[in-house]
């Protein structure tokens, strides 16, 4: 049980009743009550309903609006509640709670701590061209901010007190951006970035967003946020 | 077109419109302004035609009429992203406001 002080996980929910309940038994392990927080992005199922009876935190969007805007939330209830450092977490169980500790040890060092599926030990797989896409945008990323990442759209990061309120402000809400586009803002605002290495669990339920349609809206989705973001921020920096 | 009635009708369709729903209040000023101005300037261009065909002429259209098509359609265009941007900021503040009521009722609850 990691013991740290002033840390907040944030859950992310979308219609997630089938799996949630199983993910905060497994985080409920490794983190006390009093550190999760579920953000329950515009559910029409049970999802408030599973975290009540745990007794969790929770903070209820009228509709849904995104993964981006649900962790601006939760960063806002960080800020508030004087919690240090934020974690996000998948709420279909992909990512394994006993990182935690370690993504916790790096915020004392980093500001923004992110665990990357393919930096070493991992055998996460994905389509050529969701691997394309996310080729080109680890790459542009990397040169924007001077430093090799591995893995820039992983969902599965931390932020420290330097972070959360920057976060809180200004994460960036649209689908894609906001994994990709927050490590930019993140650069562009002073903050030190990390990757540790993490392996994926198999999605414990839900519903899979690979196939070769999506992928392909995915690659031009990520061409347009490489133009957008990089180009004009990094004129934006100078 | 030789008969410029149908089109000042047009124009003033759209002007009492315009000014009706300012009115009701579905219909921002800024907006009004816009739409005013369209409505203006098409009617200006039907009641004196030879402005039109001396502008084109100038501009190297071949036809009046190709003219006022391509500025019809950058108008058009011009509205459309007006909105789009409008929409973009809108969004934006739905979502501050979501998330704030979301953190609200969490500390109502909490009480």
């Amino acid at each position: 049980m990691t013991t740290n002080k002033g840390l907040l996980v944030v859950i992310p929910a979308f219609n997630e009743e089938i799996v949630l309940e199983r993910t905060l038994t497994a985080l409920l392990q490794e983190v006390s009550v009093n550190q999760v927080l579920v953000v329950n992005d515009g559910s029409t199922d049970k999802t408030s309903e599973i975290v009540k009876t745990k007794n969790i935190q929770l903070l209820e969007l009228p509709f849904n609006l995104g993964v981006g805007a649900a962790m601006r939330a939760g960063f806002q209830f960080a800020l508030e509640n004087g919690f240090e450092k934020v974690i996000q977490f998948d709420a279909d169980l992909q990512h394994q709670p006993k990182y935690i500790e370690e993504i916790v040890t790096q915020l004392d060092n980093f500001d923004v701590v992110v665990g990357s599926r393919f930096a070493g030990k991992s055998n996460y797989r994905v389509s050529f061209v969701r691997n394309l896409a996310m080729g080109l945008l680890k790459d542009s990323v990397s040169r924007h901010i001077g430093k090799k990442m591995t893995d820039v759209t992983s969902g599965f990061r931390g932020a420290n007190s330097k972070a959360i309120p920057i976060f809180a402000e200004k994460y960036p809400s649209e689908y894609l951006a906001d994994t990709v586009e927050s490590l930019i803002l993140a650069h562009d605002q002073g903050l030190s970035i990390t990757e540790i290495p993490v392996t994926m669990q198999e999605r414990q339920g839900g519903v899979p967003s690979q196939n070769i349609f999506r992928s392909t809206l995915y690659l031009f989705r990520s061409l347009l946020v490489i133009i957008a973001t990089l180009t004009i921020r990094a004129k934006k920096g100078k | 077109m030789n008969n410029p009635i149908i089109a000042i009708v047009m124009a003033a369709v759209i002007i009492a419109l315009v000014l009706l729903s300012i009115r009701r209040g579905i219909l921002k000023e800024k907006y009004a302004i816009l739409w005013l101005l369209v409505a203006l300037f098409s009617s200006a261009a039907v009641i004196f035609p030879q402005i039109v065909s001396s502008v084109a002429n100038t501009l190297g259209f071949r036809l009046p009429s190709n003219f006022l098509f391509s500025i019809a359609l950058l108008i058009a265009l011009f509205l459309t992203f007006l909105l789009s941007t409008d929409i973009s900021k809108k969004q934006r503040q739905i979502e501050n406001l979501a998330t704030e009521l979301a953190i609200i009722k969490n500390k109502l609850n909490n009480k």
